[in-house]
């Protein structure tokens, strides 16, 4: 069974199994920096697809029904819509960066997060929207310019070797990660391996987190991210950071069905703090499964 | 550049006070101007902004998307298409019309503000601008 080694953490795991035949839904985010949310909910509910409110409060983020594929719309081609996971929105509305803010995204591309939170920023502020390869750099310009983002500067660091020459109000950690939320046996031939490359992650997770840390400026705010269930590349990560520096955990408010983070799993304990994270499972939002966890730096 | 803006598209020269074009090879780039560029100026940037003009012969053509950001405030030179319209377009087909505007570029738009780019108006007919590849896709699920 998959993910089978997760059956005692994850709850209502047959739910779980069952929600991972199911294809994703289409989600979408209203790109506000080009476009009025109502009117476009119109228009696209004339032409046949059904938009419901994804967040209650929200009026940007929307799960289509009858929208096989946004990508081929001429709303998507005026950069009204992007379709994003709507877990991954989740990220730029827990950090909710002001205005005229420093903001560090440091594994940018494809750009779905940056240009979120360039539409959160009014196109106002500065965004340093961080990718070490070359070839996603592509994806990300094309993200970022379809979605007529102004306030974004892109640069090509190693994230865990990003140059410590400034200080950022606020910090984006969504570092690579396993995509086991991601994951979905929609045929019968697709299976979950893991490889060598998924088994050094959490290292690489923790550097990047570590040099994130270093990055925030006192009394910023961070959030690490990934789209894994593995505790390895998540609790164990944040836990490994509050052991090395002065951090707190920052309660998220997020109005989607979501779990604690985990305060231990089988022999690893990663303290009482890692509550304030928060789990999202598939089976419960019909959304990648993901992890977020609120990091501040006191002043 | 701002004067044929102002004086094609009726887009008022004040509205870019909160950005800067800079200028990279043949094109030049628009970006949100903030005091916050000089925390950034030691490290390597390899993007900024969006590319807002590209250097066609002599002359600097507005880029679609460009147009797509800053086409709402557009007075003038500016005309509605219908989705079929869109899609003659796309086949390379020309809108044959009379605009009471000179030669020159004209900014698209379907139904209402939503603009699509910009269209070349020659002797009664425009012609697309707007990248065929784009659009093409786009079309698909129109």
């Amino acid at each position: 069974m998959l993910f089978e080694q997760y059956r005692d953490f994850i709850p209502d795991f047959d739910s779980f199994q069952q929600s991972l035949r199911k294809p994703l839904p289409v989600h979408l985010r209203i790109n506000t920096l080009k476009a009025a949310p109502e009117q476009l909910v119109s228009r696209l509910n004339e032409k046949g697809a059904l938009l419901e409110k994804s967040l209650p409060h929200d009026e940007t983020l929307y799960r289509a029904s009858g929208l096989e594929f946004p990508g081929n719309t001429v709303e998507y081609f005026m950069g009204h819509i992007h379709p994003q996971a709507l877990t991954s929105c989740l990220v730029s509305l827990a950090l909710h960066p002001t205005d005229g803010s420093l903001v560090l995204d440091l594994c940018a591309a494809p750009g779905g997060k940056t240009s979120h939170l360039a539409q959160l920023m009014g196109n106002a502020g500065l965004i340093v929207a961080n990718e070490l390869y070359g070839n996603r750099h592509i994806p990300l310009g094309n993200t970022l310019t379809r979605l007529g983002v102004l306030n974004a500067v892109v640069t090509a660091y190693q994230a865990q070797e990003f140059p410590l020459k400034q200080q950022f109000e606020f910090v984006v950690a969504d570092v690579p990660c396993s995509g086991e939320g991601r994951f979905r046996k929609i045929r019968e031939d697709f299976t979950y391996r893991e490889t060598t490359e998924k088994i050094l992650l959490p290292e690489l997770q923790k550097k990047i987190l570590l040099r994130a840390y270093e990055l925030l400026q006192p009394g910023g705010k961070m959030i690490y991210a990934t789209c894994t269930y593995n505790p390895a590349e998540n609790e164990a990560v944040v836990a490994h950071l509050l052991h090395e520096r002065n951090v707190t955990l920052f309660p998220l408010n997020i109005d989607l069905a979501s779990e604690p983070g985990l305060t231990h799993w089988k022999n690893e304990t990663y303290g009482e703090e890692l509550e304030r994270a928060l789990r999202f499972y598939p089976h419960r939002v019909d959304s990648v499964g993901f992890f977020v966890a609120g990091i501040g730096k006191p002043c | 550049m701002l004067f044929y803006l102002e004086d094609r598209f009726g887009i008022d020269r004040a509205l870019f006070e909160s950005f800067i074009f800079f200028r990279k090879k043949n094109s030049w780039w628009v970006s949100t101007d903030t005091p916050l560029l000089a925390h950034i100026s030691r490290f390597k940037i390899s993007r900024m902004g969006l590319k807002a003009f590209q250097k066609v012969g002599q002359f600097l053509k507005p880029t679609t998307r460009m147009i797509q950001v800053f086409g709402t405030h557009a007075t003038k030179s500016k005309i509605t298409i219908s989705e079929d319209d869109l899609l003659d377009l796309q086949k390379g087909q020309c809108l044959e019309t009379v605009l009471g505007v000179g030669q020159g570029y004209v900014i698209l738009c379907l139904d209402g503000n939503r603009i699509l780019g910009l269209g070349l108006y020659v002797n009664g007919r425009i012609r697309s601008q707007i990248s065929m590849k784009a659009l093409r896709s786009a079309m698909i699920g129109a």
